[in-house]
């Protein structure tokens, strides 16, 4: 099909200059194995950084905490369950956005209308305005081990996300918060240092047990069941992944790929959570309890000075790369909706606004951080928790989107998958349900 | 190097062999995707989801307030 060369816009040639980066290599003239690879690194970057992107500083936080109080146990396949429910969620996302080559809130505003369309953006800025919080609080736990003073810790970590933001090319961007993401495997060796018994884990993995003492539907207990479940699940995570896939230019023929990348970054995230969890360990085999967020220092007389700045680096980068990923979502998201430039292809200039919607969202949350008083450790589970109660309505727009043939066409859901999203769908709500009932007639799950 | 805005003529071409028509800017901007009907069934779960969301906001508020007294 011949276009005129004056619709093109430098958004349109960045991307093209992608797309014939994977061409040669497609074609290349190497070994069969060699040139897979050379493929599959050219097409990673959503999938891996929107898994690497949620094992974000609540999360990690989160995972410590159950380590701490729960040891070995249910969690650890409980966990691995998570991450296999939201590979479900994110493989949607690949499809739709390489069908379409659209953003999520641009298709659910263009299907549903302005009314369903304002009520998942409200759910989307909300939710991540407060995880975006939540990623300086790592961020100032992780740089205060070091001794880093919170307000310089919280203000370089907003300027190295806002200036990886500005370069201009989505290649450079995604290439960055891979080299930061590489960093939340500083989990596994710390998890070694704990001498975590490896026969314990495996009968918890094929057992799920022992459960936690006081059954898992105690108040504390339940509540970290769900922020569990919501460092895995959560709404920015539709709109980062279809916005990324979109921006980096996928197209149907690449779909089988990026659903490797996404279980590719399944995998690794999940490693590195139950990493995480087995990290901290020794505080539970001690009856050492933590108050607030400061695991790195707790670890210290169990896992050494190593282990701990360990801890200590890989919150700071979990809080970095989810800032990233997060603030990403929200921009595309804003972009798409108030039909302006949304690409990181795009120059500030050529994109005010998705660029403001990014640059605004990480200053007011790092400026929230520095408030005194605030009671950290509890804000990290909860933000967890809003957002697995936030999923049910997001995850069924994804699942409307998805097997709607008109805009699917050929890659529409089949009724296993829509199935399996349904039953994700009424798990989260149960999930919630559990957990409001918990909160207002405490006596009830325990009659 | 082309200034930002001005592609060049080969660049062009090879936007036209590399990337899929509704994949570009343009395209994307004049076509929309029409307005999906929703079914009553559809939309009574829609409604209700948005129900759920809302009690369970006030269910947080609630927990939040109890861990701050």
């Amino acid at each position: 099909m011949a276009r005129p060369s004056q619709q093109l816009t430098h958004e349109d040639l960045d991307r093209a200059r992608d797309r014939l980066r994977l061409s040669r290599a497609r074609q290349a003239e190497l070994p069969r194995a060699l040139r897979w690879t050379w493929v599959f690194w050219l097409l990673i970057g959503p999938g891996v950084l929107v898994f690497i992107g949620e094992n974000d500083a609540p999360s990690m936080l989160s995972y410590l905490a159950t380590g701490a109080n729960f040891g070995v146990g249910f969690f650890l396949p409980f966990v691995i369950l998570t991450f296999l429910i939201a590979w479900i969620v994110q493989e949607m996302t690949v499809r739709l956005g390489a069908v379409t080559h659209r953003g999520h809130a641009e298709l659910i505003f263009e299907r549903f209308g302005p009314f369903w369309g304002a009520f998942s953006m409200i759910d989307l800025l909300i939710g991540n305005l407060l995880t975006l919080i939540t990623e300086f609080i790592g961020i100032r736990a992780g740089l205060a081990f070091f001794g880093v003073p919170a307000a310089l810790g919280v203000g370089l970590g907003a300027a190295v996300v806002i200036l990886a933001s500005l370069t201009g090319r989505y290649w450079t961007w995604e290439r960055i918060a891979l080299g930061l993401a590489i960093l939340n495997g500083l989990f596994v060796p710390a998890a070694l240092l704990a001498h975590p018994d490896g026969a314990a884990v495996g009968r918890a993995l094929l057992s799920w047990s022992p459960t936690p003492a006081g059954g898992l539907l105690s108040g504390p207990t339940l509540l970290l069941l769900l922020a569990d479940i919501g460092a895995t699940v959560t709404p920015w995570m539709l709109f980062f992944q279809q916005g990324a896939v979109v921006d980096k230019g996928l197209q149907p023929k690449d779909i089988s790929l990026g659903r490797g990348e996404t279980l590719l970054g399944m995998v690794l995230a999940a490693a590195f959570g139950i990493a995480a969890i087995l990290a901290s360990t020794p505080l539970h085999r001690h009856g050492v309890t933590v108050s607030g967020t400061d695991f790195a220092r707790a670890l210290l007389p169990y896992l050494g000075r190593v282990g701990s700045s360990l801890i200590a680096l890989g919150l700071l980068e979990a809080g970095l790369v989810a800032a990233i990923t997060i603030s990403t979502s929200s921009a595309y998201a804003a972009g798409e909706v108030l039909k302006t430039g949304h690409s990181l292809n795009r120059s500030p200039r050529e994109a005010a606004g998705f660029y403001l919607a990014l640059g605004g969202s990480v200053l007011l949350s790092a400026a929230a951080v520095l408030i005194p008083g605030v009671p950290l450790e509890f804000v990290v589970l909860i933000v967890n928790v809003v957002a697995v109660l936030a999923m049910p309505p997001a995850l069924i727009l994804l699942v409307l989107l998805s097997t709607d043939r008109e805009v699917m066409g050929d890659q529409v859901s089949g009724p296993w998958w829509t199935g399996a999203a349904v039953g994700v769908t009424i798990f989260l709500v149960l999930a919630g349900l559990l957990y409001a009932l918990s909160v207002l007639d405490p006596g009830a799950l325990h009659a | 190097m082309p200034e930002r805005g001005e592609p060049k003529r080969e660049e062009a071409e090879l936007d036209d062999q590399l990337l899929e028509p509704d994949q570009l800017v343009s395209a994307k901007e004049k076509v929309h995707l029409g307005r999906r009907r929703l079914s009553p069934a559809i939309l009574v779960l829609l409604w209700a989801l948005r129900a759920y969301v809302i009690f369970m906001v006030v269910v947080i508020a609630t927990e939040v307030a109890r861990v701050l007294r």
